[in-house]
């Protein structure tokens, strides 16, 4: 055990990451991937990992997975350091990348035995996980197809199998559902949610679907430009960066828009035609205040939506680089 | 040090992709007996016109010793390759004991394909050609060994190059053996080189081997102070020495592909 990363505990901190930076060097460039990064995630849930492409978030996901060695900085897998412990890191992580490629004519029984020995799974144990996976993925009924034959949302799932066959506590799916077709990705976030509430284990995702990111993730780190722009959970972020409810109202007749502005926790109000969209701060306490306005001054309002910022609404102000809804 | 299932790893690998590719099995059971026959009946071709029957054999010494040499770098250098054609050599390079896997495996499959090949082909030679490779005696297995060890220290030096400078390195698999037919000796005595070239061809175990190999078996063909012992010896350190540097490279081109990114490029 490193003494630099600390003890953990399944609900303490399984990743730990301390002004990690990564450079490519080249003959002809230089590319700096991830700029003094750091960061905490919690063991035990699902976190997502979300950025534009090139934002740095695979070089992050190799260096923890300890595919590539970071330029400077510590990162500390399940108590280990990434670049002093890999053998330890390795035995208890599994990698899974988006559009699976394997041996293209062995079948997905043979590839994963293969994986299987090389994580030194014995015989019997390794024969019960794979029939386990297959049974878990619907992959039993392809076992003795070849890859290559294999749809590939079936590739998917046999690369998502490959990286559960060690049983590992900590995954990294990397852009995992990239290419699957709606029910075949469901099944597949389905999983992950399983994974994590049966069996405790620590998902570290990285998607460029928000709405999966939304549905699945407990916390969320945004990185642009190999920097942590903003991390917390959803709720958090939409509060921390002040990222406005939208209450929409459909009103027949004139509106005293000056006491709309004047509820409570009400930022903007606009009016186009029928339709009234407040921005607020506070969508309940707004609410509460506009059911008293309706009662008191009979406000001509017929319908009513009260709306979060999506995370896709945040994600693109984030990035673009304003940060503030 | 105990044999653990991932020392197999490799071996399964390549025994599956073999057993199911003919492209692949022709590595085996093609390609060396098109060596063997083409060398084969160029040797019956001298021994009709000279009458000098050793010259056969010594020739055909050099192409079984080549073929065991080029089938053993082959395992070493398609146990990466595989994984890099069909795009997922991340898969093994995080498996916890990687280079010891990878090492052990490949030497293994290497080694078994290349005597199951030796004894497909020396019995082929010796029923249409007369060619016993058996008469190498007591050194055949120590000779065999010793271009195991170069064999297996190629291969990972070539890896090595396309792990650090990229795929196009995938062609020194296919030239380096053709650097080392003709620098060592495979069908003439290094004897006809210049001093230089000469120099240059006692650094590789190959041409020790050789050298002994056809000092036991045709001694009128050789100089009468050549010591087989004294070239096995030679070869043997040879051999241990480049598998020494060897290893120390592949592990140092591992760190430097993972610092560079050029494995993820692969």
């Amino acid at each position: 055990m490193n003494l630099d990363c600390a003890v953990p505990d399944v609900t303490d901190a399984a990743i730990t990451i301390d002004g990690l930076s990564k450079t490519f060097v080249s003959p002809s460039r230089t590319v700096t991937a991830l700029r003094d990064f750091s960061l905490s995630i919690d063991g035990g849930q699902i976190f997502g990992l979300l950025g534009p492409n090139g934002a740095g978030k695979t070089t992050l996901v190799d260096i923890l997975a300890t595919v590539l060695l970071p330029t400077s900085g510590t990162a500390c897998v399940l108590g280990h350091d990434v670049v002093r412990e890999t053998a330890k890191v390795r035995e208890r992580i599994g990698l899974c990348v988006g559009g699976a490629s394997f041996f293209y004519n062995l079948t997905p029984r043979e590839i994963l035995t293969y994986y299987g020995k090389l994580f030194d799974l014995p015989s019997s144990r390794r024969t019960r996980r794979i029939d386990e996976l297959f049974e878990t993925f619907g992959i039993a009924a392809f076992e003795h197809s070849r890859f290559s034959k294999l749809s590939t949302g079936m590739k998917q799932k046999v690369g998502i199998a490959k990286s559960l066959l060690n049983d590992p506590e900590m995954l990294f799916m990397d852009e995992p559902t990239t290419g699957l077709d709606v029910d075949v990705a469901r099944e597949v976030r389905a999983h992950f949610t399983r994974l994590v509430a049966e069996e405790g284990k620590t998902i570290v995702l990285t998607s460029h679907q928000l709405f999966e990111v939304e549905e699945l993730c407990a916390t969320i780190a945004v990185i642009n430009d190999g920097r942590k722009v903003v991390e917390g959970s959803i709720d958090e972020i939409r509060r921390e960066l002040g990222f406005p409810d939208t209450i929409r109202l459909i009103v027949e007749g004139d509106v005293d828009m000056d006491a709309l502005r004047a509820l409570a926790a009400v930022r903007s109000v606009d009016r186009d035609g029928t339709e009234v969209v407040l921005r607020s701060s506070n969508a309940f306490d707004t609410v509460m205040d506009l059911a008293g306005l309706v009662r008191e001054k009979r406000l001509p309002v017929v319908d009513m939506e009260v709306r979060k910022s999506s995370l896709e609404e945040m994600f693109t102000t984030i990035v673009q680089g304003d940060g503030r809804g | 040090m105990a044999v653990v299932e991932s020392d197999w790893a490799f071996f399964y690998k390549h025994r599956l992709i073999m057993r199911r590719s003919l492209a692949e099995m022709s590595w085996v059971l093609v390609y060396p007996f098109i060596t063997l026959f083409s060398i084969g009946i160029l040797t019956r071709y001298i021994v009709s016109v000279e009458e000098a029957h050793d010259i056969g054999g010594f020739i055909l010494v050099g192409t079984f010793v080549w073929t065991f040499y080029s089938l053993v770098q082959r395992a070493m250098t398609y146990g990466v390759m595989f994984d890099i054609w069909n795009r997922c050599i991340v898969h093994i390079i995080i498996a916890p004991r990687f280079v010891r896997s990878f090492l052990v495996g490949n030497a293994l499959f290497g080694v078994a394909s290349a005597v199951f090949t030796t004894v497909l082909t020396g019995a082929c030679a010796y029923v249409l050609f007369g060619f016993n490779i058996l008469e190498a005696g007591w050194i055949l297995p120590l000779a065999l060994g010793i271009i195991t060890l170069y064999a297996v220290a190629e291969g990972l030096v070539i890896v090595s190059f396309v792990l650090t400078r990229g795929y196009e390195y995938v062609a020194l698999i296919w030239q380096v053996v053709g650097v080392i037919m003709i620098l060592s000796g495979v069908y003439y005595p290094v004897s006809l080189f210049p001093l230089w070239l000469k120099a240059a061809s006692m650094l590789l175990p190959h041409t020790h081997v050789l050298v002994a190999m056809r000092a036991v078996m045709f001694p009128a063909l050789m100089d009468a102070e050549v010591n087989a012992v004294n070239h096995l010896g030679y070869g043997l350190l040879l051999g241990v020495l480049y598998l020494a540097l060897g290893t120390r490279l592949f592990y140092r081109a591992l760190d430097e592909s993972r610092t560079t990114g050029a494995i993820t490029d692969l």
